[in-house]
């Protein structure tokens, strides 16, 4: 397709929106459902897009879309709301906005900084959406001169990456978690030989672990656990009078906008680094870079903007690998691409091939949901908040309920939900011990790709494994890996800091 | 996240738990084709679907052993020591306990008993009718008592599955485990109901409202959209959901 043929399919896939009532109702409902979820600390994005996959299973595939982008746009800003109104992140993302929302709110701008969350969010997801217009094509074609090595490694890479950044603790518990990912994506028959693999004679494990109700478990029920085991009290909302656009404050701060956008998509784009990593290092960069750096923490425009730009341009940065080669850039992508495979959509090189126009039809969409955000953000900010008051006790045994009949409900097999329980107790428990679930999950997700695909490759080569060494993306990808394993390592810390004390002692 | 002091200890535990992984998982592989036939087919070693689990279970091995040296080098020993002599400390049925045992036990019950046995519109309201309001109330007295006879009710159910005595049930009448379960409901609603009037807190009543609500509006949303405007079939449609498509059905 040439520029003037997208451009065409942009505008006629937004045409196409916006003339169906039924979708722009689909479009609202699901961003203000996607806020409220946000808003409502203990639900999450990622949770918010695994239950409504259950509910437009049965939609057709551009409404299921508008459905899932509505609710993952609407929740991730809708995190800021319990950051600014009563100092509790509706969602990790939104954890950074906290530092400076909530001073603000308490000097009685709480108008002021919603409303400045609100426009920045929009601008930042609108700035993802290009992005992914730009760089999704170009990846997939790139991709599409990928082998089964350079898919095999990519598949590694993205296990490797993702346990390196989101883990909180040693970054081997990163990796193993990844690992743990992988071996149960083996469960089942394999792909080449159809041999049973760690099926324990039980019958329904021979077609495989299903990727929703995992992904279900996972991420639904620790969050479930964690709500109800500790206790919330819930806290009094400031006041909020009017939510203002605050255009003079973005005009203000947008070189911040702009930093905080690139950063945002850049680490969207990193396999299994979410949103929240995203938030946090851009506001980390904005208070290392400001001429004010004192004012952080004190209720300071920068922060929010820093914060909340970047989070929300996270979005269209993991829609970039996980259209262009099917490995989601954030756990709530890793959500969509299972409902994407319920609808016989298969993400990657192939995707633009087989459905021309979908990218650009995903960027259209992204480009509407951010606009149903601003809109919805504008006009019901006072309603939403009202809702912070509501203990998670009243809602989190109905989620629970939720992720159950949700997870039955895709394949009606209970057997899913014998799964999904002790899935959710071992990463809870993993979680609490410092083990990042992210890894495991692109583990799952990659698992039967990376294992086709290095058998396959080794097929081809006759057992040799130089295609890794003489193939160039193969070998970038290799030296990458290398790469990150090495600078990962104690002795490779421990020498730098060496090289750093020399340094400065010279 | 636990705090670092006791973390490691517990990294020396997760880091064995990964190892026995590992080698099982390698020694499982080992039992896989390697190079020799498989229905028919000559295999070599870079076909084997043991390839894949041998780099799974030799990457966890070497992980595994990485954090259990990161741990003992960091206090993980001492660390651990201090668990296990704080373990009887507080009890097994303290407080913390108490409340991690309202979250899992209905849930647990909910999943691997009451679905595929009770109605499923009174195995949600079983679950909701005990967790929302133990947990909404937030006091420990009532979190403990209710959690008891929770877990007795549950038992019987347990009890009635493990002799087989719930298809007989159901072969005497199909609704009889449904009569059981809205028994049980009544039960552990006046318990709850008689505890709340028992701590005189004038708030509780009004939240125990609250919490009745939640608990029968929630089915009452729920299984029309799953089961007529999604058309799931549910795991169990006993009594309740039977009358719900009834009138479903005549009304259509």
């Amino acid at each position: 397709m040439n520029i003037l043929q997208q451009f065409g399919v942009f505008f006629s896939a937004i045409f196409s929106i916006v003339t169906n009532p039924v979708q722009m109702l689909i479009l609202f409902g699901s961003t203000l459902l996607g806020i409220v979820f946000g808003a409502l600390p203990g639900l999450t994005a990622t949770l918010g897009v695994a239950l409504l996959t259950t509910l437009t299973y049965g939609l057709p595939l551009q409404s299921a879309m508008i459905a899932l982008m509505g609710i993952y746009v609407g929740a991730v800003y809708g995190g800021s709301y319990g950051s600014i109104m009563i100092n509790i992140p509706g969602t990790a993302a939104a954890a950074a906005t906290a530092l400076e929302g909530y001073p603000m709110a308490c000097r009685g701008e709480a108008g002021r900084a919603l409303g400045l969350t609100t426009t920045v969010s929009a601008i930042g997801t609108f700035v993802g959406m290009l992005f992914v217009v730009v760089f999704t094509p170009l990846i997939a074609a790139l991709a599409l001169q990928f082998t089964s090595f350079e898919f095999f490694l990519l598949a590694f890479f993205g296990i490797l990456i993702s346990g390196s950044i989101s883990c909180p603790d040693t970054v081997q518990k990163g990796w193993i978690t990844g690992f743990l990912g992988l071996f149960l994506a083996m469960v089942g028959r394999d792909s080449l030989q159809v041999y049973p693999r760690y099926t324990l004679g039980i019958m329904e494990l021979e077609s495989g672990i299903e990727i929703v109700p995992v992904l279900i478990g996972a991420f639904g029920i620790p969050q479930i656990i964690q709500v109800l085991k500790d206790k919330h009290s819930t806290a009094q909302p400031n006041k909020l009078e009017r939510v203002l656009p605050s255009w003079g404050d973005v005009g203000r701060n947008l070189k911040h906008l702009v930093r905080s956008a690139l950063i945002g998509v850049g680490i969207g784009a990193v396999p299994g680094i979410g949103e929240d990593i995203a938030a946090w290092v851009s506001y980390g960069t904005a208070k290392k870079t400001s001429k004010h750096p004192e004012k952080f923490g004190t209720g300071f425009e920068e922060g929010i903007v820093a914060s909340e730009t970047a989070n929300n341009a996270c979005i269209g940065g993991a829609m970039i690998p996980l259209l262009s080669m099917g490995i989601p850039g954030s756990p709530p992508a890793a959500m969509l691409l299972g409902a994407l495979l319920l609808h016989g959509v298969a993400p990657g090189p192939m995707l633009e091939i087989e459905r021309p126009g979908f990218t650009i039809g995903i960027s259209a969409i992204l480009l509407l949901a951010s606009f149903a955000m601003w809109v919805v953000g504008m006009l019901l900010a006072k309603q939403v908040v009202k809702l912070l008051r509501v203990p998670p006790a009243l809602f989190m045994p109905v989620v629970a309920v939720l992720c159950l009949i949700g997870s039955y409900s895709l394949g009606l097999k209970v057997f899913n939900l014998y799964l999904m329980i002790p899935m959710g107790i071992l990463t809870y428990y993993l979680t609490d011990m410092g083990y990042p679930i992210p890894p495991l999950v692109i583990g799952v997700i990659l698992g039967t790709m990376a294992d086709a695909n290095l058998r396959r490759g080794l097929m081809v080569s006759q057992g040799s494994i130089a295609p890794f060494f003489t193939r160039p993306v193969a070998l970038v990808l290799l030296l990458v890996i290398v790469l990150t394993f090495v600078t990962n390592m104690g002795f490779y810390k421990n020498l730098m800091a060496k090289l750093k004390k020399g340094k400065n002692v010279r | 996240m636990m705090d670092k002091a006791k973390l490691r200890g517990a990294d020396l535990i997760t880091s064995a738990i990964f190892f026995l992984l590992g080698i099982w998982i390698v020694a499982e592989a080992f039992t896989m084709p390697l190079k020799d036939s498989y229905a028919g087919v000559d295999s070599v070693w870079y076909v084997s679907p043991a390839l894949m689990p041998l780099i799974i279970g030799a990457a966890m091995l070497l992980l595994s052993v990485a954090i259990f040296v990161h741990a003992a080098k960091n206090g993980g020993l001492e660390s651990l020591k201090e668990i296990w002599k704080n373990r009887t400390k507080d009890g097994l049925l303290n407080d913390s306990n108490i409340r991690y045992g309202c979250v899992l036990v209905p849930l647990i019950a909910m999943v691997y008993l009451n679905l595929t046995r009770i109605d499923f519109f009174l195995a949600i309201v079983l679950y909701l009718g005990f967790t929302i309001t133990v947990f909404y109330l937030d006091n420990p007295t009532i979190m403990r008592k209710g959690l008891y006879l929770y877990t007795a009710e549950m038992s019987l159910i347990l009890v009635l599955a493990i002799f087989g005595l719930d298809k007989a049930l159901m072969g005497l009448f199909e609704y009889s485990l449904d009569i059981i379960a809205a028994a049980m409901i009544i039960v552990i609603t006046v318990f709850l109901r008689i505890q709340i009037k028992e701590t005189g807190n004038p708030e509780y009543p009004k939240k125990f409202r609250a919490a009745m609500w939640m608990t029968y509006l929630t089915p009452l949303f729920i299984v029309p959209i799953f089961r007529y405007m999604l058309r799931v079939p549910l795991p169990r449609e006993g009594a309740i959901v039977n009358l719900m498509s009834l009138f479903y059905y005549s009304i259509r």
